[in-house]
């Protein structure tokens, strides 16, 4: 296991410096560096500055260890717009985007598994194939379609929720949260239901999939054989094989989430990390677009390797050799 | 001798898009209290299906379609999912062949002991538990505490089998269904395990039935057997008169084809020709094609069940004397 | 021996090719058992014959200045121009222009891109799926390195980022629609060669000293064939959906040739008072033809792959 653990690590550890050449190659060798890093509103006395700490009079490879040192000590140039640090204008919003992106896969764990799990018993009842049926749409629906739609009913003719915005923060550890009061949860509801609705589609077609399987094999004929209850059998026996395969794909999805949040913040103005990367790409915030490529590059792989230590610590099989 | 279970004019079939199985057809038989009785067959002769619907657990497409199931003096065919459910594992208890796929593969053994005892009974879950390292023992498992917290693929075949039987035995059936229950084990362990059943039947005086293919394995191990052809009874009796005199030729080919010690030199014999399909049986006796005994009346009429004063019952127009 | 190729090869015709052409028939009888996919077929050939036909048969031509009525704007459905001469049946949006023929000019936008990118990508993941199989060792290492990196980030990001950083342009989108789909078909085309190249006629084509690139292309690549054609409806698909939403994002189609997505993105500040139909309409265009494609590729896979046969 720790073999396995390590091994892991290392693969990780290759595609984050990987990945670093390859942002380098594309900052400093295909674009122009200069504009990349260095604001148009810098003065003569700024714009030296910085090409000397970037090294950008030096060789290539004398730059890219002194980006890698700065990559590693968080240093990825200031904003053109904040003027703060672009690491720092990022990591403000990166918990509002997580919050998002968690409250999202909630929905589609409550949604998604008992529906699925439905579908997988009794796929010849209508009520199955009507749940199938929906969840094409699910992931056919375009989301920024969608949330304009749900904004236009809810907000707009019912007025029952707020049309966008985060509501009222609360600190939890130092880091400000909003699910925490009522008005909170009335400005989540929308756009976590609008940045879910493919993962709720995505969660039932596999919890179904995977029931239908399951509910094959022997175990479950010998469950039922030995006199137990069909909702034992199909809320512990049938479910934790199910579990296992599908927390490690919620996993992987979480970092989609993180992903699509870009489109699902920009509708609602949810002032997280994906409106942020959308504005900085329209006013040409370079800064924040380089560092915003490192950070979701750094957090992806982070994920992926969490969830591969996760598959195997969940199953018994593969825990216990 | 007390009957514990007669079968009546049982007749199971499934309903497929290509047409009626007639998986069991016209069965009965009888099992006394603490006897063995041997169901013997080739694959798809309808003896596991045999199995199930004496435990009500046919499923879909499939149906019972005729018949009574009288067990303990009470016809149970009628009855509710619930009283089925109250009888299956307790007063009739099922083993399958496989034991790796019949036990779940992430539950712990004793999560799947004590749900069985918990099903059947309203008492402690450490009483449970304690029933459950009994019936380890009983079973000749060694150190049972750490046998309860350990998961299916941590134990070899003949293990995992006898924690099988184990669970078998938690709840003082009446009878035991075992369904090729040393098939998939090696040789050596296969006649531990039937020695070692022996002597458990015994002591609880408990009835089994014992479904295989192998005659070898019955030959010393049940009182009375019953062989069965393409879903339907063909021979039934005490197991040294059957063998040693088989009436029925179907039998008699079974018999003649076993390798045996007293043969030497000889082609082994083997019943010519293929069992027919379950969806399209001949009219008239089903083994009639294959039977060198066949006459004209063989092709038109099925054979029906002629019983000697002796309890010997054979299906056949010219059967041997 | 080996001058008239298709004689001395004639023997080693791959078995499945055969399978191929018989069955493209009962492959099609089996599709049309569906109704939900007869639906899912039918609004996608009226799809592409609006692709197709488009400027024929549009009311208006959207983009041409002339054509255009400024004073026609934001009219809801049903109403009638100015000009009395044309009905704006999905109504106009903020510049006068006819929902219906932007609709349907931008039908054609969205097809057009999606299929270009999806074509292409298959073209590309072909040969390096192909590659990576047939030849195997450090190449198939390097190539299945790549198409791991390239798929463990989703799509969208990928796609945004390199627009991002490169700006943009119709040019531009399409390729990074190609380099986020290249590596699925790269994947799939790689597993099914890899499962043709043990067989024994490829075995006994290589020792008929048959040319390597005859081998990979006219035996491993037909069997990978509906395997591809399964994902890449999955793929068109999706690549109509990434190109609306970067369209709606900003960051992807001109405003001289606008997609449904753009569209949709126009409507976007009127919805708040009340002028819906600017982006309801091309948003249920979207939707459709998404969906279309999406039961179609639905069918073809339930068709398709053996294991879920019942």
């Amino acid at each position: 296991m720790l073999v396995f653990f390590i091994r892991r690590l290392m693969q990780s550890v290759v595609v984050v410096a990987l990945m670093s050449i390859i942002v380098f190659c594309g900052i400093f060798m295909i674009g122009n560096p200069i504009d990349t890093l260095i604001s148009p509103e810098a003065t003569q006395l700024e714009y030296e500055e910085t090409v000397r700490d970037l090294g950008l009079d030096k060789p290539l490879h004398q730059q890219y260890f002194i980006f890698l040192r700065n990559v590693l000590r968080g240093d990825f140039g200031k904003s053109f717009v904040f003027n703060e640090s672009a690491i720092k204008v990022i990591l403000t919003r990166l918990p509002a985007t997580l919050e998002l992106a968690t409250s999202a896969l909630i929905m589609a764990v409550i949604l998604g598994v008992p529906l699925g799990l439905y579908a997988g018993i009794y796929p010849q009842k209508l009520a199955s194939k009507t749940i199938m049926n929906f969840s094409v749409l699910g992931f056919s629906l375009p989301s920024f379609w969608v949330g304009l739609m749900l904004i236009f009913v809810f907000a707009v003719k019912l007025g029952w929720l707020p049309a966008s915005g985060r509501g009222t923060t609360t600190d939890l550890f130092g880091i400000s949260v909003s699910f925490l009061t009522i008005d909170g949860l009335r400005h989540i509801f929308l756009p976590a239901l609008n940045l879910g609705l493919m993962q709720i589609a995505m969660t039932i077609r596999l919890v179904k999939a995977d029931t239908l399987e399951n509910m094959q094999l022997d175990y479950v004929k010998y469950a039922k054989v030995k006199g137990l209850h069909p909702l034992r059998i199909v809320c512990i026996h049938v479910l934790k094989n199910i579990l296992i395969p599908l927390i490690t794909v919620l996993g992987m999805q979480y970092g989609l989430l993180i992903a699509f949040a870009v489109v699902t913040e920009t509708i609602f103005a949810w002032p997280g990390m994906g409106k942020l990367i959308i504005d900085s790409i329209n006013i040409l915030d370079r800064p924040v677009i380089v560092a915003y490529l490192m950070i979701t590059v750094f957090m992806f792989i982070t994920i992926n390797f969490i969830v591969d230590i996760l598959y195997s610590v969940l199953d018994p099989r593969i825990r216990l050799k | 001798m007390e009957k514990v279970l007669e079968v009546k004019n049982l007749s199971t079939h499934f309903f497929t898009r290509r047409g009626v199985v007639k998986a069991v057809n016209e069965v009965n038989l009888s099992l006394y209290r603490g006897e063995v009785l041997g169901l013997v067959g080739e694959s798809g002769s309808g003896k596991t299906v045999t199995g199930f619907s004496i435990l009500g657990a046919v499923d879909p497409p499939g149906k019972i379609v005729s018949g009574e199931i009288i067990y303990k003096g009470k016809d149970i065919l009628g009855q509710s999912e619930t009283a089925w459910r109250k009888l299956r594992g307790a007063g009739i208890a099922m083993i399958f062949q496989d034991p790796m796929m019949t036990l779940n593969p992430v539950l712990r053994i004793d999560t799947q002991m004590i749900e069985a005892v918990l099903a059947h009974e309203d008492i402690s879950k450490e009483s449970a538990r304690q029933r459950a390292r009994e019936a380890l023992a009983r079973v000749g498992m060694g150190s049972p505490d750490e046998r309860l917290k350990s998961y299916p693929h941590q134990f070899s075949g003949g293990m995992r089998q006898r924690v099988a039987i184990a669970i078998a035995l938690l709840n003082k059936s009446d009878i035991i269904i075992a369904d090729e229950p040393t098939t998939a084990l090696d040789v050596t362990i296969q006649s531990q395990i039937l020695f070692e059943m022996q002597s458990l039947l015994k002591e609880q005086n408990i009835a089994l039935i014992w479904i295989t293919h192998d005659l070898t394995v019955v030959a010393g191990l049940a009182r009375r057997i019953c062989v069965m052809y393409a879903g339907m009874i063909v021979e039934s009796g005490l197991t040294s008169d059957v063998l040693d005199r088989p009436l029925n030729p179907y039998t008699k080919g079974l018999v003649d084809s076993v390798p045996s010690k007293n043969r030497k030199n000889v082609r082994l014999y083997q019943i010519p020709g293929m069992t027919p399909s379950l969806l399209n049986l001949p009219t008239g006796c089903s083994f009639a094609p294959r039977c060198s005994r066949a006459r004209p009346r063989c092709n038109r009429e099925m054979p029906g069940e002629t019983i000697s004063e002796d309890g010997r019952m054979v299906r056949c127009h010219y059967p041997y004397k | 021996m080996a001058q008239n190729s298709s004689s001395a090869d004639g023997f080693a015709q791959s078995p499945a090719t055969y399978q191929t052409e018989n069955t493209v028939l009962s492959i099609l009888k089996e599709f049309l058992e569906s109704k939900v996919a007869v639906i899912g077929l039918v609004l996608l050939g009226f799809a592409i014959f609006l692709a197709l036909c488009g400027p024929l048969i549009s009311p208006q031509n959207p983009y041409d200045l002339s054509e255009i009525t400024i004073w026609d704007n934001k009219l809801p459905p049903l109403s009638a121009a100015t000009d009395g001469n044309l009905t704006y049946y999905l109504g106009t949006d903020d510049q006068g222009r006819d929902l219906l023929s932007s609709i349907i000019y931008g039908i054609r936008t969205s097809i057009g891109v999606a299929l270009t990118s999806t074509l292409i990508a298959i073209m590309i993941g072909c040969i390096a799926g192909l590659f990576a199989a047939y030849f195997g060792g450090r190449i198939d290492s390097l190539i299945m390195r790549a198409v791991d990196l390239q798929l463990s980030f989703p799509t969208i990001l990928v796609a945004l980022l390199l627009l991002a950083i490169f700006g943009k342009g119709v040019d531009k989108v399409l390729i990074a629609l190609i380099v986020v789909q290249w590596a699925f078909f790269a994947r799939i085309v790689r597993g099914t060669a890899l499962v043709e190249k043990n067989k024994e006629y490829i075995e006994a084509a290589r020792c008929l000293g048959l040319p390597e690139k005859r081998i990979i292309f006219r035996h491993l690549l037909p069997n990978s064939l509906p395997q591809i054609i399964v994902v890449s409806s999955i793929r068109v698909a999706s690549a109509i959906r990434i190109e609306a939403t970067l369209s709606f994002l900003g960051v992807g189609m001109p405003v001289t040739k606008p997609s449904l997505g753009l569209l949709v993105s126009n409507g976007q500040d009127y919805m708040l008072s009340g002028q819906y139909w600017i982006s309801f309409f091309p948003g249920i265009a979207l939707l459709l033809l998404i969906i279309s494609i999406n039961l179609v590729g639905d069918r073809l896979r339930d068709i398709l792959n053996p294991r879920l046969k019942r």
